[in-house]
């Protein structure tokens, strides 16, 4: 088991706390594709930065590949996520003063002290595999919002991480990219195995995922399988 | 570490017109300092050095004698007190105390002086002098009068004299001319003027004579003594030791420089002190600026810093960040600043005429590695100080904050 939610719930803090999630239990198992849907507002972001562990929860408890998140302090927490998750964001967030390989590598710097050789050639690996090998010594805003996309993608994938957290990650493409990047991370699960789950307003996108978890107010409403898009199977 | 110091460098290069007016500001105040402390010390060893730099730093003299009631028959009487200018006291000792003194640790000079009260008598002038009989070898370690001979060549040997050169106008001497010297315990004598010179000081050259040791001797009545023994040290500025040991040696009485120029000394202590004001301001100047650049470079990049949060980068790794990118700017301005300054200071120093304290001289700045070194370490330091707390807020920052607000 990679997540497991029990009862969690957050409460955000302010003049008037805000409680944005509440009672969701999850269990996501190593290798599912998840999408997550839900109105703007509803928590999906929420949600996906506590399993990310970019945020706490305030009640109920989380196991992140059986690490009890509570239980661990900030830098190991920190480290962990290192290890274990990858994200991408809406917009890409590539660091603009290095170059497209620099950013694939630094999910490996910022840990390490130095990437090793191996790691270059993961990098250079991954690049191929998201199409954009040949922009690698470009900085990273010298290339095209798709590519960039593609480049955040093979970043979150470095290190073999075995859980990637992708919040609308084609929110800010057109129809052509967002469908050829959704593609990518189709195919890189089938592939590698990782897990993928991805918060999405396009329900076309949801639509192709192996199961879609929707939330509304704060609350898990629907968890259920992809119901078989074609009659055929 | 490498990583941050890696970021930290990309990010200074990437640092656009704010971390280049940084640099600037920082290279401008380096350059103050630089110039400030330069001139300074230039001036402080200017002054140590005219004020000092000729003259006796040590000089050990007779114990004043309380004065003395002198016995009749036995009896007290009142009225026998001998005066005290009656009891001129010299030191008859001084050539077993030479030896002595030349073995001092950090004494670089030892002359002792028989020098009293005279008249230089020419035509029918007549001007008031100081008889100084000194050893030539020993006296010109003091005050070399070899270097500011205007006329003629110092040759105290026989009858021989050298005389300053407002005592020469005075008296309308000319090398090879002879004058005759009563001294005020009414030996005449009768000197050539072998050499003439110009020691800078009007006092000094309307008043010196200087004679062989041994005609001072005579002169003042003081066969086998001195008045007085002069010490210079390697040390001018640090001479307790020195003078402790002087003081143990002779069991004298001994006096340094520092006790007949609190004035100077405390010129000194006034000048150090807006010097260290100089100093400190420079020191904010320099940590202002790092830090406005940081705390800039920190709200730009406040995303990225999330980013590489949520990546796993540690709070100690980006503190690095920052505090590379503020030591870059620090240690980059300080280099400019060091090249600027420093150039600065060799180009004043070279223009003849801008002395404020010898005409014709320039102006009297020092380059000193330890300002350059001071400056260097000071405008480096204080950039990865003033990048500490940017730093912090940096690191703290929480990664979903910075996201969400995209
Ligand atoms: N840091 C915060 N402090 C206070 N309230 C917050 C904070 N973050 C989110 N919220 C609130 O929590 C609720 C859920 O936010 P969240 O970002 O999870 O929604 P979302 O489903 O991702 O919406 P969207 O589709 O617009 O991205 C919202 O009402 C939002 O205003
Ligand atoms: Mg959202």
């Amino acid at each position: 088991m990679l997540v497991d939610m029990k009862g969690v719930g957050k409460e955000y803090e302010g003049v008037v706390p805000f409680l944005a999630l509440s009672e969701v239990n999850l269990q996501v198992d190593k290798g599912e594709f998840v999408a997550i849907v839900g109105q703007s507002g509803s928590g999906k972001s929420t949600l996906l930065n506590l399993i990310g562990t970019l945020d706490r929860a305030t009640t109920g408890t989380y196991l992140l590949d059986g690490h009890d998140i509570a239980q661990v302090s900030d830098s190991q927490l920190t480290r962990l996520r290192g290890e274990l998750v990858g994200f991408v964001f809406q917009f890409h967030y590539l660091l603009p003063d290095f170059t497209v390989l620099e950013n694939v590598l630094m999910p490996k710097a910022a840990t390490r002290t130095r990437p090793t050789k191996e790691d270059t050639t993961e990098a250079m690996r991954l690049l191929e595999r998201v199409g954009v090998a040949g922009e690698k010594d470009k900085l990273a805003t010298a290339i095209s919002g798709g590519q960039q996309q593609r480049v955040a993608i093979a970043r979150a994938l470095m290190g073999g991480k075995p859980l990637i957290l992708a919040d609308e990650p084609t929110g800010n493409l057109d129809s052509v990219n967002s469908e050829s990047v959704f593609e990518l991370m189709r195919e890189v699960h089938d592939e590698l195995k990782t897990t993928f789950m991805i918060v999405t307003h396009d329900e076309r996108i949801a639509d192709q995922c192996d199961r879609i978890i929707r939330i509304t107010d704060g609350k898990i409403v629907d968890d259920h399988p992809r119901v078989a898009a074609s009659p055929k199977s | 570490m490498l990583f941050a110091i890696k970021i930290g460098f990309r990010y200074f290069q990437s640092g656009g017109s704010q971390t280049r007016l940084t640099v600037i500001s920082v290279a401008f105040g380096v350059t103050v300092y630089l110039f400030i402390t330069s001139l300074m010390f230039g001036l402080q060893n200017g002054l140590i050095n005219t004020t000092i730099g000729n003259s006796s730093q040590i000089t050990v003299e007779p114990l004043e004698e309380s004065a003395r009631i002198l016995p009749i028959a036995g009896k007290l009487n009142l009225s026998t007190v001998q005066p005290f200018n009656e009891r001129e006291v010299t030191l008859k000792g001084y050539v077993g105390l030479l030896p002595r003194l030349d073995a001092i640790k950090g004494v670089t000079a030892v002359s002792p002086v028989a020098s009293g009260a005279g008249f230089a008598v020419r035509g029918g002038q007549t001007r008031p002098i100081t008889i100084i009989g000194i050893e030539e070898d020993r006296g010109t370690q003091i005050f070399d009068l070899r270097y500011v001979m205007s006329s003629g060549r110092l040759d105290l040997g026989g009858q021989g004299a050298a005389i300053g050169i407002e005592l020469a106008r005075l008296l309308g001497l000319k090398v090879g001319d002879k004058l005759k010297v009563s001294s005020s315990k009414g030996v005449d004598q009768v000197f050539a003027v072998n050499g003439i010179f110009d020691a800078g000081n009007i006092n000094v050259n309307e008043r010196s004579f200087y004679v062989s040791l041994m005609n001072g001797q005579r002169l003042n009545d003081m066969v086998g003594a001195v008045s007085r023994i002069e010490l210079k040290v390697a040390e001018p500025l640090a001479l307790d030791d020195v003078v402790d040991e002087v003081r143990g040696v002779t069991g004298l009485k001994v006096q340094s420089w520092r006790d007949v120029n609190k004035e100077l000394l405390s010129g000194l202590s006034a000048q150090s002190q807006t010097t260290t004001i100089i100093r400190v301001f420079t020191m904010i100047l320099v940590a202002t600026g790092v830090a406005s650049v940081l705390i800039v470079s920190v709200m730009q990049r406040s995303r990225e810093i999330g980013i590489l949060k949520s990546m796993g980068a540690s709070t100690r790794r980006l503190q690095g960040i920052f505090i590379t990118l503020g030591t870059l700017v620090g240690v980059s301005g300080a280099l400019t600043g060091v090249g600027f300054g420093g150039t600065m200071v060799a180009i004043l120093a070279s223009i003849p005429g801008t002395s404020p304290l010898r005409p014709g001289y320039a102006l009297p700045i020092e380059l000193n590695f330890r300002f350059v070194f001071e400056a260097f370490a000071v405008a480096a330091g204080v950039g990865a100080m003033a990048a500490i707390l940017p730093a912090r807020r940096a690191a703290l920052m929480n990664p979903v904050d910075v996201i969400r607000l995209g």
